[in-house]
């Protein structure tokens, strides 16, 4: 794999591009770009410069002055193909980048803390995370959720029959998210 | 019939108690119907009380194996079938399901002889299971009679079943919980054949989700199946259950939230289902319902045509429209053909589900005063098609 260091201003965005970061991991990723630097290189379509992988780092350095100057030159891997097989590489490399799973990404937290690698402060500044769910990852349990210590029973019902027009407040237990 | 809730003096789990007591002393027979969940987990562990205070035995406990259960609920499951106190019968019983994909079912019958020979089972059976051979049925057809008629064989005399039924689960369990007066928690099982001795039991019905776990975590010391931290960290859904049919499906993103691997179990025996999780929050479920809608009945049976696959759930489609049909020509405003339509998409087509009406101050109704004259005018053209 031949890696060539070209300026962001040579690089656009490929016409293909159907991938969106939310705000929280862009930060979490520009995080990284600044601690990390350039890790794997930017994937180009040769022809016309297009980025088939790596835009959202791209887009980082082109629209940060800090970055431009902590990069003046971004390192890419240029691919010759035409703008379908472009495309099918796009998608291909987004539909196989895989999903982080909550309950291993717990114990990992869990494993900074005792290890006192990072301090929670950093594990907050160091992947965009709020103090709510820096606890939850910690200690995520049903019962810590429910505060089942100071939870005291309902009390028992009966039904029994009431006047035309009564109305009963009964509420249903939501799942806590909507369709997802 | 109104209904209101009369609270009592003492709590839902002293009540649960004496509910328990009374179920034990009514009926011949008494299981507790286990799915591995919270609830079934609290029944159970009730159920355990009385057979320690009346040197019972192993508590009796029925599981019905749906096939497809996550990997965390099986090991609570094998947890619990291996305590001494427990004397569990493992069914595993060719029952008809359906997969449900942005909209198009498909039927499904749990533990088919033809999936299990193309490899695409979820899970193989276990060795100790009363499977469908074990009644002299064909696994590749579904059950003839109601699953209840194959759990309660071998039971004698009168027969209860507890189960983990909740009220503030859902405005039907609630419905069905206030509808008798005197022992409102015992109920007739629905579509069983006349003259069987079995009775539900629903003793935990007044409790909330905050009870069942301090009952089992603090007065039993008893752990529960962890999916529920898993659900807790990601704020899933704390109700297991088949994970592919038409309600449960739309939560498939909880699947990979909690347990990645079991969705990629799915994945393998039901590749098509992967749509479902990646376009389900694009999809335009509106303006598919409104195109069916526009071509009246005929646009319901363009819309079975289309969207539901395989002959038995293609006919219970079929009856259904037939029914709302008879009631649409009864009471236009009230059945709609938006509404049926919205029906035959979104909804269970069990067997156990009839055509209802749409109510003042429901969600759809506030949406059809909203935004009525599209629709009006589409079915003012099209009625009686």
């Amino acid at each position: 794999m031949e890696i060539s260091y070209v300026s962001v201003d040579l690089l656009k965005k490929g016409d293909w591009h159907s991938n969106y970061i939310l705000r929280p991991d862009l930060l979490t990723l520009s995080v990284s770009l600044r601690e990390n630097g350039f890790i794997y290189p930017i994937l180009v379509r040769k022809e016309d410069n297009s980025i088939i992988d790596g835009y959202h780092r791209w887009m980082l350095v082109k629209d940060n002055e800090h970055f431009q100057k902590q990069f003046p030159q971004v390192p890419c891997v240029f691919k010759s193909c035409d703008s379908l097989e472009a495309a099918m590489m796009h998608l291909q490399i987004n539909r196989g980048r895989g999903t982080l799973v909550a309950h291993l990404i717990s114990r990992i937290i869990k494993d900074f803390i005792y290890s006192k690698k990072y301090t929670e402060e950093q594990i907050q500044a160091l992947l965009s995370m709020k103090y709510d769910e820096l606890q939850l990852l910690m200690d995520g349990t049903i019962i810590k959720k429910l505060n089942i210590q100071n939870h005291k029973y309902s009390r028992a019902w009966v039904p029994i029959e009431a006047p035309a027009g009564t109305v009963d407040k009964f509420e249903t237990e939501r799942p806590p998210n909507s369709d997802r | 019939m109104t209904r209101q809730r009369l609270f009592l003096d003492i709590n839902c789990v002293e009540a649960a108690r004496q509910r328990i007591r009374h179920v034990y002393d009514t009926f011949d027979t008494v299981c507790v119907q286990f799915s591995g969940g919270k609830d079934s987990t609290a029944v159970l562990l009730l159920a355990k009380e009385v057979h320690e205070e009346r040197n019972l035995g192993p508590v009796k406990v029925i599981f019905r194996d749906e096939e497809m259960v996550s990997p965390l609920i099986l090991e609570y499951i094998e947890y619990v079938r291996t305590r001494p106190w427990v004397d569990m019968e493992w069914y595993c019983l060719p029952q008809g399901s359906e997969i449900w994909v942005l909209g198009r079912r498909q039927s499904c019958i749990l533990w088919s002889d033809a999936r299990r020979k193309a490899g695409r089972l979820v899970r193989e059976i276990p060795p100790f299971a009363i499977t469908g051979h074990h009644f002299g049925l064909d696994n590749s057809k579904p059950l003839p009679q109601h699953i209840d008629y194959y759990t309660m064989q071998g039971k004698t005399g009168s027969v209860a079943f507890i189960t983990g039924v909740r009220a503030t689960e859902s405005m039907i369990r609630y419905r069905s919980l206030v509808q008798k007066l005197h022992e409102n928690y015992i109920v007739t099982p629905y579509k069983t054949k006349k003259g069987m001795p079995l009775k539900f039991a629903k003793v935990i019905y007044d409790w909330q989700t905050a009870d069942v776990f301090k009952f089992i975590t603090e007065e039993h010391g008893e752990r529960y199946c962890e999916y529920y931290d898993r659900a807790a960290i990601t704020s899933s859904n704390t109700r297991v259950g088949i994970p592919l049919h038409s309600v449960a499906i739309r939560r498939i993103g909880d699947v990979i939230a909690t347990e990645p691997e079991f969705y990629d179990e799915l994945y393998r025996c039901f590749p098509y289902m992967d749509a479902q999780y990646r376009y389900w929050p694009v999809l335009d479920v509106e303006s598919i319902i409104r195109k069916y809608t526009k071509m009246g009945f005929s646009g319901a049976s363009q819309f079975i045509d289309d969207y539901i696959i395989g002959p038995s759930k293609t006919k219970r489609a079929k009856s259904f429209v037939a029914e709302y049909r008879r009631k649409h020509v009864a009471d236009p405003k009230s059945y709609t053909i938006y509404s049926l339509i919205n029906s035959l998409f979104m909804h269970s087509l069990a067997i156990s589900k009839a055509a209802s009406p749409i109510g003042p101050k429901t969600k759809a109704h506030t949406m059809r005063e909203l935004d009525s004259h599209e629709i009006n005018d589409a079915e003012e053209g099209t009625n009686g098609n």
